[in-house]
């Protein structure tokens, strides 16, 4: 009878603890009740892609000399560079480039080995076609810019948490015009030479 | 993947290597760049040192939140899920400020990181890791306690010091069982030896010990981030181009200590003669590369020794004796990534 009675006790026991344990995490969820929702209701907010953001490429036919260095650093040699030598003036004309985006994985190689910084990336991201071979992009159209987000008056642009001003935790909080989080090298001189004069 | 790194520079290569662990994509990237480097001598500089630990630790959290995501899901509990995506999302968010992209950064290179850190970096990722902690606290007040998740990972999946150290186990699942063995301590690659910080490890060997080496690990390597982030040679970036300015051209800003980058590798950059095997800590466990070159601008060979594979070997032993449902506690508690098991 006693060994019921305890197991009995346990039981209850162990219940209550645990009722304890689900009421400290249901504690938890309930305190999301006060918290903002953090996501971006994408097509009417869109998030403003970083500064060094690696979208599709940009291409200056002009700067382009030919060099294929592009070519030798992309982990697949996707840029397709047609050029011809030109006796007269000694040097490879450029006749085509173009890259085919459905193959790229925007790595970024080309663009930071690229002497004359003729390729650059864009902030690009949205680049579904509804065949394939669109997205093979000759030299004019690898010569287009894209829209801005913060252009566009249909659109709430955010940032990013690295671009919030210090403290902040998510964009929703704050203007995206507002100041972001650090110094300008320029302020920092400022008030050392301020410091130094005083 | 191997066969891919015998035809390809290490340039061309290194933006297939996130590839392997696409949730711990620093990591991958650090081994890749850490094998020819060793091979060839290349210097790095302290600054990119501790860029890179920053990295590397940011990507450990990131590995660890989403690990805990999936583990808790995988039992039963959907709310953790949403809430380490939250967290991990802002960890991505500073290395697309930082890399520009979110998950397949190609950002080390041979000798130093691909750029410095942007303005104003350092003050954010501060900011997060400090939020970082809290969040922590947060998931244990949610999961550590729960009665169902004690009764489901308790005891369940038991490995012994001895069998853990046989299987060749690595990582988080070795330190469960109660073997004090961390690469960085051991091998003192980087500069963690700058840093302080404490092994996490336990002694049960069982799911929840996994489980707890993980969370301890993330509050670890937030703490390390905010010492990095104070012991940074030159601060911030835009400290250091006012500093430069203020210095003139012989200032000592300018010296190899407080630059990126040694020198930027050529893109013919060659894999000098000899062979040897680098490894660094992933959050899985030891990710290791057995490099052969022979003075070519290929590697000979490219041998990976990726944690989740070998991890994974002690699957079979582990849910001997076991219910069905205990299959997906004790998968979930190896952390393992198909990527990189069958990469």
């Amino acid at each position: 009878m006693m060994k019921f009675l305890s197991k009995v006790g346990d039981y209850a026991k162990d219940a209550v603890q645990a009722a304890k344990y689900i009421a400290q995490g249901m504690a938890v969820t309930f305190d999301h009740m006060q918290r903002r929702p953090i996501t971006v209701r994408y097509p009417y907010e869109k998030l403003i892609p970083s500064e060094r953001f690696r979208g599709r490429i940009h291409f200056e036919f002009d700067k382009c000399i030919s060099c294929e260095v592009c070519v030798r650093v992309c982990p697949i040699n996707l840029p397709v560079v047609d050029w011809e030598y030109n006796a007269e003036i000694k040097k490879k004309e450029l006749k085509s480039y173009s890259i085919d985006f459905g193959v790229c994985i925007f790595c970024g190689n080309c663009v930071e080995y690229c002497p004359t910084n003729c390729l650059s990336m864009t902030e690009e991201y949205d680049l579904s076609t509804f065949d394939r071979h669109e997205l093979n992009f000759d030299n004019v159209a690898l010569g287009r810019l894209p829209t801005k987000v913060t252009d566009d008056p249909m659109v709430t642009p955010l940032r990013e948490l690295a671009y919030l001003p210090k403290g902040v935790m998510e964009p929703h909080a704050v203007d995206h015009t507002e100041r972001r989080a650090g110094k300008l090298p320029v302020e920092i001189i400022e008030s050392a030479q301020e410091q130094s004069e005083s | 993947m191997e066969k891919i790194a015998e035809n390809r520079t290490i340039i061309q290569y290194l933006p297939y290597v996130t590839r392997w662990d696409y949730l711990a994509t620093m990591f991958t990237e650090a081994i890749t760049v850490n094998a020819p480097e060793k091979l060839a001598d290349v210097p790095v500089p302290r600054r990119a040192s501790y860029i890179r630990m920053i990295m590397l630790e940011l990507s450990r959290i990131a590995s660890h939140l989403l690990w805990l995501g999936t583990f808790i899901a995988d039992i039963g509990a959907q709310t953790p899920f949403f809430y380490v995506f939250r967290e991990r999302e802002m960890i991505y968010d500073l290395f697309e400020a930082a890399t520009g992209m979110r998950m397949m950064h190609n950002y080390f290179r041979i000798g130093g990181v691909a750029a410095d850190l942007p303005y104003g970096w350092l003050d954010k990722c501060e900011d997060y890791c400090h939020y970082q902690l809290e969040k922590v606290d947060e998931y244990e007040k949610l999961i550590t306690n729960n009665p169902i998740f004690r009764k489901r990972v308790e005891g369940v999946g038991k490995i012994t010091r001895e069998e853990a150290i046989n299987w060749g186990l690595s990582g988080p699942m070795l330190r469960a069982s109660g073997v004090k063995w961390d690469l960085r301590k051991v091998d003192h690659y980087e500069l963690y030896d700058e840093l302080d910080w404490e092994l996490q490890w336990a002694t049960e060997g069982d799911c929840l010990a996994r489980y707890f080496v993980r969370v301890r690990e993330m509050r670890e390597s937030c703490k390390m981030v905010l010492q990095a982030i104070k012991q940074i040679p030159g601060g911030s970036y835009e400290n250091l181009e006012a500093q430069r300015v203020l210095g003139g051209p012989k200032s000592e800003w300018n010296s190899i200590d407080y630059q990126f980058i040694s020198k930027k590798p050529s893109p013919t950059f060659k894999v000098p003669n000899g062979e040897h095997y680098v490894r660094v800590e992933a959050p899985k466990g030891e990710l290791g590369v057995y490099l052969i070159g022979e003075n070519s601008v290929f590697p000979w060979r490219w041998k990976i020794r990726p944690p989740g594979f070998i991890n994974l070997q002690v699957l079979p032993q582990l849910v001997r004796g076991m219910k069905i449902a205990d299959i997906m506690a004790i998968l979930g508690s190896v952390d393992i990534i198909m990527g990189e098991v069958d990469r």
